[in-house]
């Protein structure tokens, strides 16, 4: 559940010069989501008289916010006098960029297996898509971008090239028949943190980002060094990843000890690609 | 607010168009195709399918994957469109306003008016809508938004929407625009922009770019991986960077390389491997190897075999295991021990991000043994999340 009270820190109390930086977690605001596509989902429907069935499995580079996928499909039935048999394997690596309330997806989808099409015996349809600039608006329930098509289908021992130009598409975003467990509700928080501080006020600890979904299940957990100073009253933390290879996922949080409250537009997120200032 | 938003939605999305490829679904509802190329001289067709059955092979495929048709609206039809209710009528709005834009010249004093829209959303639409008209008016239209200033979801679609157009002018206005932006987010997207454009016309740019001390690594790296996404420039260009000083250039290149088509560079980045120290990178460099069509699983092994990160193992393994997947052979010797690696990762990592790449490893091979591996993940593991994971991916393996 996404938080529902304005009060982001948790157990923050008694910090003083010299001691110790009594804060164990903070929760993500909800005005800082960071989503996460990761997730597995089994599809099954009928579209237009084809059965379609897919498997599906996807993963999220914490630091990128790249995402490679893979899975299985079947789809079968008729269309318009079109009997198609066909399945195999898709994958796909995508990126998706946020862009202030906008979220925009790029990337590519391959498609390959064999079957049949109108009695034609597929020895193999392989097919690549790139999807381009989709900006996907689930206030709408649709996302709309462009797609290509390139391919080869091997019919009759003989090898036909595909290709679609770029082509403009609008689309529904699917909404039932779904069984899976993907969702992103944007949530992460700093967990476990230790800190101390020194009598200058500087402080020096560490913690754990965490993504989390709807339900609070962990997508990553990312060790994290954290820096900082205590003065005036104001702490400010910066929290990055352990080893060079996380060390784009960083968090600043800038806060008042008097209220335990965050100073507006003085922190920020950054992980999977994308960075929200609070 | 709370932006909450099921992002499978997006990947079944991609599926279902994916499903596509063989038949266009054109029913309002389920999927709509507006060909550019056939937009500015086709009739308005009505909503009946563009399948074909015909009795030679070549004939079916031809008319399988055509896509004619162009919903072209009526400006008529976009004004009483809306009037909305709904979100759906929102949705039809915005798409209308976007296909308004195929008319051409005569659509721009329309779609201009509507960039004093309060609604974000429609400006926007708007935007993509004028892009459409392929004019040399709205080129100039679209640069005065593509700025620093402006709402940054507005710059950046303005951004892209340029990054589109066919006339080869475009090219230039980008890279005007790259040099006055300071704004990180803006600067990305009008790379990415550019990046989708012929390579013929952006050649210069991008060899200057990437040489250019002033611009900042993370944008030369960001470069890289689009120019790979898009397939536009050679793969050389990426191979070659793999020779760069600059670590974050070499992941860009990677990167790149993870998302090329038809790439076989495999000695280049088993080579440029043994330079990395940075276990990111290594791992980057896995991925992309795994995508080369000339990756040899035994040299995969091999540096596998050398890796003292859990983390690059991990990768290594997911990149011999997605070579293995591609052309399974009985006998492979390595393959229990694979298994049997990837299993207990999925079974004990600290990380459940860890454990997904290790299901995703599993998935990969796609033997018998993998999939009993992944049933007894589901049977077992400590997270119901990963169990729930294994049980579809097992299933799914049947």
């Amino acid at each position: 559940m996404k938080k529902l009270i304005p009060l982001f820190l948790l157990c923050v109390a008694s910090t003083c010069l010299g001691g110790t930086l009594d804060i164990s977690e903070f929760n993500g605001p909800d005005n800082a989501p960071i989503y996460v596509i990761d997730g597995d989902i089994d599809y099954n429907d009928t579209l237009n008289g084809l059965s379609v069935s897919l498997g599906w499995s996807s993963n999220m580079n914490e630091a990128t916010g790249t995402l490679t996928g893979s899975g299985d499909f079947t789809i079968n039935g008729s269309v318009n006098s079109l009997a198609i048999d066909w399945e195999g394997t898709i994958g796909a690596n995508m990126n998706v960029k946020v862009a202030g309330s906008v979220v925009r997806a790029n990337g590519k989808m391959t498609m390959s297996g064999s079957g049949t099409i109108s009695g034609y015996t597929l020895d193999r349809l392989a097919l690549l898509y790139t999807f381009t600039n989709f900006d996907v608006n689930p206030a709408t329930g649709q996302m709309a971008g462009y797609v290509s098509l390139k391919g080869t289908a091997k019919l009759l021992g003989r090898t036909l090239p595909l290709s679609l130009p770029k082509t403009y598409l609008a689309m529904d975003l699917p909404d039932e028949d779904m069984n899976g467990q993907w969702d992103s509700a944007g949530d992460w928080k700093i967990s476990d943190i230790v800190a101390s501080v020194d009598g200058k006020g500087k402080v020096v600890g560490a913690g754990n980002f965490t993504s989390l979904d709807e339900n609070g299940n962990p997508y990553d957990s990312i060790e994290q060094k954290i820096s900082g100073t205590v003065k005036n009253g104001v702490v400010s933390l910066t929290a990055t990843g352990k080893l060079k290879s996380t060390s784009k996922i960083k968090e600043i949080l800038t806060y008042r000890l008097s209220d335990d409250q965050t100073v507006a537009k003085k922190s920020s997120v950054s992980a999977y690609g994308q960075s929200r200032k609070f | 607010m709370t932006f909450r938003f099921r992002h499978y939605l997006l990947f079944a999305g991609f599926f279902v168009l994916a499903t596509g490829g063989l038949v266009w679904f054109r029913q309002r509802g389920d999927l709509q195709v507006v060909s550019k190329e056939t937009a500015e001289n086709a009739p308005l067709k009505s909503e009946n399918s563009v399948i074909h059955h015909d009795t030679t092979p070549e004939k079916a495929w031809s008319a399988a994957l055509q896509s004619d048709s162009v919903p072209r609206p009526t400006w008529k039809k976009v004004q009483e469109a809306r009037f909305y209710t709904t979100p759906r009528g929102k949705a039809n709005y915005l798409e209308l306003l976007e296909g308004y834009g195929f008319r051409g010249s005569e659509a721009v004093p329309y779609l201009r008016a509507i960039l004093n829209d309060p609604d974000q959303e429609i400006r926007r639409a708007a935007l993509r809508g004028l892009g459409r008209t392929e004019t040399a008016e709205v080129e100039l239209i679209l640069t005065t938004y593509a700025k620093d200033g402006v709402a940054i979801e507005e710059s950046t679609e303005a951004a892209l929407v340029l990054g589109q157009m066919g006339s080869p002018a475009v090219t230039g206005k980008l890279q005007e625009l790259l040099r006055q932006a300071q704004e990180p987010v803006l600067r990305e997207h009008l790379v990415d922009g550019l990046a989708g454009r012929p390579w013929g016309q952006t050649q210069t740019f991008f060899l200057g770019h990437l040489r250019n001390p002033y611009v900042s690594v993370e944008e030369k790296q960001n470069a890289l991986a689009m120019l790979g996404m898009r397939d536009t420039a050679p793969a050389e260009i990426l191979t070659q960077a793999l020779g760069s000083e600059r670590e974050e250039i070499r992941a860009g290149a990677y990167q790149g390389l993870a998302w090329r088509n038809e790439t076989a560079a495999s000695e280049k980045i088993r080579i440029s491997l043994l330079r990395e120290k940075d276990a990111g990178v290594r791992s980057l460099g896995y991925e992309a190897w795994g995508n080369q069509t000339d990756a040899s699983r035994d040299e995969i092994l091999g540096e596998y075999r050398k890796e003292a990160s859990p983390e690059v193992r991990l990768r290594a393994l997911g990149a011999w295991a997605r070579v293995y997947g591609r052309s399974p052979t009985a006998g492979e010797t390595f393959l229990p021990e694979a298994i049997s690696s990837l299993e207990n990762v999925a079974m004990t990592d600290r990380d459940p991000g860890e454990r997904k790449e290790a299901l995703l490893g599993l998935k990969a091979v796609g033997s018998k043994e993998s999939k009993d591996a992944l049933e007894r993940i589901a049977a077992n593991n400590s997270s119901a999340r990963i169990r729930n994971i294994a049980k579809s991916m097992a299933t799914s393996a049947q």
